[in-house]
């Protein structure tokens, strides 16, 4: 389930409209998981809340991933893949069960969840109040796999990654 | 946020464990709301989640409520004990919850742990001084009973601005920031 992006609608949420969300961790013993929504790149109300965590003190490394979704998705069903903010400052924490019941789109590849999980522990070891220790031990698990799987890469939050 | 059940067995049989105590099925509903209250005031978002409605004895996620509902059914129909949980019934014929697997500390984060103490307290203390009083808190004059009451009148489920409101109103805090927060 790691890595598979899902199209969910939240009740109450984002105004109920669907957006993307990638599974970053799973629990097995708690059968429930981390994902991450993405929204589309420029618009208004993600800038808004962007904006918002800046001017909280967030860093923007803390706060978002940018990702061209058609590099980084292998997608399994039609959907039109373009630039995206990955909200990781937005993650939330789902039953297994509620994230299936979305449509499964697309399987994000090593590199561009391994930048996911990196801004997420990076959000988590600054606000130690985000994650548990159990999750944070399982992101660093995570991240040390993916970064054995995948090239290192920074991405310079304008969108255009560089190999480092 | 949709309700999460293992989260929302999670928090009960940590709090239990914790205090040593059975939870009946009111401490559930009412434990439920307020660390969900307390960790969106703190974080902007719900440790549990679930929309609450106003019942007749407050705030109630109808989730949560469905799925104690669905252990009381198969513990009394069929004697089936629910994962993680062992249900009895006591001489007034409540549900009483005792936590056969209990999460570690680990498991949540700070925030959530802050979140369930508070919830504990608010709840324990208020039940303490006898239901009459968790029914003023939870339906009456206190500031998730006067967001109970909004949602009550309007038939909808509680809405956060008026529980953030009422908590505002009430203790002369501005929390504007996670109100913001939940615009998103």
């Amino acid at each position: 389930m790691q890595g598979s992006v899902y199209r969910l609608s939240l009740t109450g949420v984002d105004d109920d409209i669907a957006h993307p969300h990638v599974v970053v961790l799973t629990f097995s013993g708690n059968r429930d998981c981390i994902v991450i929504p993405a929204y589309s790149d420029g618009g208004f109300k993600i800038k808004e809340y962007v904006d918002a965590c800046k001017q909280a003190g967030r860093p923007d490394e803390h706060i978002y991933v940018r990702l061209d979704n058609s590099k980084h998705i292998d997608f399994t069903s039609p959907f039109s893949a373009k630039v995206a903010i990955w909200c990781v400052a937005r993650f939330r924490r789902l039953s297994q069960k509620s994230v299936q019941q979305g449509k499964r789109i697309g399987q994000m590849k090593p590199d561009g969840l391994l930048q996911i999980a990196r801004c997420l522990l990076a959000l988590a070891e600054k606000d130690t109040d985000e994650l548990s220790k159990s999750a944070i031990k399982s992101l660093r698990n995570l991240i040390k796999g993916l970064t054995q799987a995948s090239p290192a890469k920074t991405n310079d939050r304008d969108g255009s990654e560089t190999a480092s | 946020m949709p309700f999460n059940q293992y989260r929302f067995d999670d928090c009960m049989a940590y709090l239990a464990a914790k205090h040593g105590d059975e939870l009946n099925t009111y401490e559930l509903m009412k434990l439920h709301v307020m660390i969900d209250v307390y960790h969106t005031l703190e974080r902007g978002k719900p440790v549990i989640g679930g929309s609450f409605w106003p019942f007749t004895n407050g705030p109630v996620a109808r989730s949560a409520a469905s799925r104690v509902s669905s252990w009381r059914k198969g513990y009394e129909v069929l004697g089936k004990q629910p994962d993680g949980f062992q249900l009895r019934s006591d001489a007034g014929d409540r549900l009483l919850v005792k936590p056969t697997a209990v999460p570690e500390e680990d498991d949540f984060s700070r925030s959530e742990i802050e979140a369930m103490g508070r919830a504990w307290d608010e709840v324990m203390d208020t039940l303490k001084k006898g239901f009459a009083a968790s029914q003023e808190f939870f339906h009456g004059g206190g500031f998730i009973g006067k967001a109970w009451l909004k949602a009550r009148n309007s038939g909808l489920a509680l809405d956060w601005n008026d529980i953030i409101d009422e908590y505002d109103a009430a203790f002369h805090k501005n929390h504007s920031h996670i109100k913001a927060l939940l615009r998103y």
